[in-house]
């Protein structure tokens, strides 16, 4: 709290940098986890008040930085899911566009709708990481580290993971599963 | 590549992130993180959705004996003085079940003594001793600055922001 003053004003162009470069795929991570889609924007727009407010903790290694970035995404995602949501003005043209897109999107074929209930039916901590790993690009321990959990059980519950998906995807899984 | 890793990675779901418009928007968004900005701006984008938690009250005209909790029923946290004679108290109050020992509360409290009257917008030519819908209108703006403060701060703390609330009041006293 110390460091705020009423006219917050950062010491350079990372931070723009960073959204740029890094802002689509945040907004695909709220994308694949909440609904209504649009809410998204809302989320997006989040990240960017506590990273702007934040940006003295921005790591100087642009890996690092992504990583920082997605710990703040990762913190509002949990805080969304508690109840807590605002409707930030700036970000509604983002909404807008976010709805339109999805409004002429095909939806997912058999296949992948088995697929993505195959995750969501995993245990929370299992599925989060598969998610990361798979629709978001991180290494299993970058994936680990944003969990809070050091790379060795994250590969630990990753093995597990996919053992669980390979059961349930199986086609003795499915039967299993229908049965 | 692993059969298993191909149909993970082929059932991601679609988003919006590759669309040139949305990219559009997301640069016009990330230029905006180096404009200097006024909480005073971020206090109103709060306002609407968070006007739910507040609790707002006030005595105009208090007696010069009377305390915080004989006007108001709770003790402040925190207590900023407007002038001489008028003094604006704020108090964070547990909305969960875990009461005063959830870690959202204690964060919220710690971030409501952290806020500056320059940021919650106090001062000016802002007449503090009126009474009724004025009155309501200016404690009101004044928690949804304060709470909007300390909620960024809770929520950049990892913690949940819907465990609590804020009260505000005013005591003008006359001589």
């Amino acid at each position: 709290m110390e460091g705020r003053s009423k006219v917050t004003a950062l010491p350079s162009g990372r931070l723009t940098r960073l959204v740029e470069a890094e802002g689509p795929d945040v907004l695909a991570y709220f994308e694949r986890r909440v609904r209504p889609v649009e809410d998204a924007a809302d989320l997006f727009g989040e990240v960017l008040v506590v990273a702007s407010r934040r940006a003295s903790d921005l790591p100087s290694d642009d890996h690092e930085a992504r990583l920082w970035l997605f710990g703040v995404a990762r913190n509002i995602l949990a805080n969304h899911r508690r109840g807590a949501h605002r409707r930030l003005a700036a970000t509604g043209r983002l909404r807008t566009e976010v709805i339109r897109v999805h409004r002429i999107a095909q939806a997912p074929s058999e296949a992948d709708a088995r697929v993505r209930e195959a995750v969501s039916a995993l245990p929370d901590d299992l599925g989060e990481l598969v998610r990361l790993v798979h629709w978001d690009g991180f290494g299993i321990g970058e994936a680990g580290r944003l969990l809070g959990i050091n790379p060795s059980t994250a590969r630990g519950r990753y093995a597990r993971a996919r053992d669980l998906l390979t059961e349930q995807l199986s086609p003795t899984g499915r039967s299993r599963a229908v049965g | 590549m692993d059969p298993l890793d191909k149909v993970l990675q082929d059932a991601a779901p679609m988003t919006s992130s590759t669309d040139e418009g949305v990219r559009r928007e997301i640069s016009s968004l990330a230029a905006t993180t180096e404009v200097p900005r006024s909480r005073r701006s971020g206090r109103r984008v709060a306002a609407g959705a968070l006007a739910a938690t507040l609790v707002v009250g006030g005595a105009g005209a208090a007696a010069a004996s009377a305390g915080w909790i004989d006007l108001f029923g709770w003790q402040p946290d925190r207590v900023e003085t407007l002038t001489e004679d008028c003094h604006l108290g704020f108090v964070v109050t547990p909305d969960s079940e875990a009461g005063t020992a959830d870690p959202g509360y204690q964060a919220a409290v710690q971030a409501l003594r952290g806020v500056t009257a320059e940021q919650i917008g106090l001062g000016g030519a802002t007449d503090w001793s009126v009474d009724g819908a004025q009155a309501e209108g200016q404690h009101r703006e004044a928690v949804v600055s304060v709470l909007s403060l300390v909620e960024d701060e809770v929520a950049s703390q990892g913690l949940a922001t819907d465990t609590f609330g804020i009260k505000i009041g005013s005591r003008c006293e006359e001589e």
